[in-house]
Formats: C-alpha cells, structure tokens, sequence
C-alpha cells in the first residue's frame, strides 16, 4: 500500500464523523467590517465544537485590525472563545483556528496553519457563533468545523 | 447513487465519542458543605464531560468545587475553587480536568471540554462542595464511560 489510503474499512467522510463529529462547511464570504458577523447557529441545544478551521481564501488587507470568535447565547452571558489577534495582510491560503482553552488567542499568532483544539471542544449554548473584526477592508475567509450533537434535537447550521 | 456518509447521526454519536449521558434534574446548590451529584457504581468509571447550568442565579454560596470521594480510598478534588456567585443565569460550569484548575469560566459565560481526556471516577460519589450557605440552581449533565464490566453511574 504506497497511496495511504489505508485498508478502506471505514471511509474517510464516515471516519472524520466517527472521530471529530459532524462537518459542517460555510462557503468563503467577505470579512465583518468593524464588527461582528454571524458564521453558525446552534439551535435545539448544547453540541460540542470538535474543530473550527478558518482558511482565507482573499488576502485580508492592511488595516482589518484583529480578528476574534464569540458564543454568543440566547439566553446566558457571551464567551470569546478565541480573543483577537491581528490578521491583517493575511495571506490567501493561511489558515486560523483556536485552542478551546479559556481566554487562549487566536492561532496562529502571526502567519501559517493551526493546530487542533488543546481540549476535547467548546461547549457552545443555543444560539450564535460568531466572527469579528475591529478594523475594515478586504479579504475572504471560510471556515470547516465538526460538532458532536450534546442534546437530544441540537444541531448546528450555516448562518 | 447518492451515498450517506455519515452514517452515525446525533446523539449515537454523542455516545460514540463521549460516553452515556446522564442528567440530574435541576436542584439547589450545596450548603455549606458536600452535595452528592452522581454515584458511581460497580467499578471505576472515566468522565469525559461535565456541565453544570445555572438555571437559578447563585447567591452568596462562596467558593464552589468538585470531589470524587470514593467509599474506599482518599477523596481528590476534581478542581480547585472558584467563586461561584459571579455567574449569570444560564451560564455553564465545567473542569479542565486537571486537579489544580480552578472550575471554569472564571467568571462568567461558557466552557471549554477537558484538556484532559477525562477524569477516572472510583466507586464512591461525585460531590459538588459549597463554602457557604444560599439560593440558586444547577442542572448537572456528565457523559461518562464505564472502565470496568458492570461499572456505571446513576443520579446521586
């Protein structure tokens, strides 16, 4: 076997699933423009984030100033879960993700790819999971994530 | 052909990766001293996730932690304390994980999974300890995956 695709017991959709939770795909859109834009809903109850994978897709210009993500709760006090770091000249191809670890920046810190979570996930309320920026201009961005349903009916959708 | 590819869909899921869910109904907050949560039965048990959610704001209960006191052996603190009566109502409590972490948030809002890949629970009780005495609720959800044949967890 020199592909590396492995012996094709499980595929790799079903095994990303079985391992990480379900993926859920927000096609590219243009950077919030000094404020806050929302990515994904959480709707019908709690589900544990797994992984969040932001790529940028169209270099982020110089004056977007930080960017950062926030549950924000419909009922229940807003977390940042991944404070600001400044993205600007962000080039197309670099990716940002986050730690899970409570008041943990964004990553990574200047330039490149991201790790996985340094947590099992983020627990995330009904409600909202959103993008901010405090700065304007241009720059595109799209972001992967995987979630493990954690009550009965809760499910996540693409904002 | 159009294929499903994920074949394990919502909560199967939840089990497949986390363990059995269990839910205490929402009660009042210890006082002054240890609440039993959950019992751990028939043999030693891994945690994956706890979450405590604050359906009743928290009076002046104090500093607030978590125990597995088992019936044999020295009871360990799951976390250390942390002031409790800063949080919103339906805001969430959880561990890292690591003994020597204070209970999360530090104040208020959400809560990240353990940066650990669970605690393991001896036979023994899951208790939620209180400095002082006061008003407010919590509903306690832990998923959890039984290390021993016969081993499992109820509602204490």
């Amino acid at each position: 076997m020199t592909t590396g695709t492995g012996r094709g017991w499980v595929n790799q959709f079903q095994l990303q699933t079985l391992t990480m939770g379900i993926p859920l795909l927000r096609a590219a859109t243009t950077l919030p423009q000094t404020g806050a834009v929302t990515i994904f809903n959480i709707v019908g109850g709690r589900v544990l984030l797994t992984s969040f994978i932001g790529e940028c897709t169209v270099l982020v210009g110089g004056a977007n100033g930080s960017m950062s993500f926030e549950e924000t709760p419909t009922a229940g006090t807003m977390e940042i879960i991944a404070t600001a770091v400044v993205v600007n000249n962000l080039p197309a191809g670099d990716q940002v993700g986050m730690t899970g670890i409570d008041g943990a920046a964004l990553v990574p810190a200047a330039a490149g790819n991201t790790p996985g979570f340094q947590t099992m996930g983020r627990v995330l309320r009904i409600g909202t999971l959103d993008w901010r920026m405090t700065g304007n201009g241009a720059g595109e961005m799209s972001f992967a994530i995987t979630y493990i349903p954690l009550d009965d009916g809760a499910y996540m959708t693409i904002a | 052909m159009v294929m499903d590819l994920n074949y394990m869909h919502g909560m199967g899921l939840s089990t497949a990766l986390l363990g059995i869910r269990l839910v205490r109904p929402t009660s009042n907050v210890a006082q002054t001293g240890v609440l039993p949560l959950f019992n751990i039965v028939g043999g030693n048990v891994r945690m994956t996730l706890i979450i405590g959610h604050i359906t009743t704001v928290l009076g002046a209960v104090g500093n607030m932690s978590l125990e597995d006191t088992p019936t044999t052996g020295t009871m360990e603190v799951l976390c250390a304390v942390v002031a409790a009566g800063t949080y919103a109502q339906d805001d969430l409590l959880g561990i890292t994980g690591i003994p020597a972490n204070a209970m999360v948030p530090a104040a208020t809002g959400g809560i990240p999974g353990m940066t650990t890949r669970g605690v393991n629970l001896r036979v023994g009780t899951l208790n939620q300890r209180c400095s002082a005495s006061s008003t407010g609720q919590i509903q306690w959800t832990v998923w959890y995956i039984p290390l021993e044949v016969g081993a499992y967890m109820s509602v204490a």
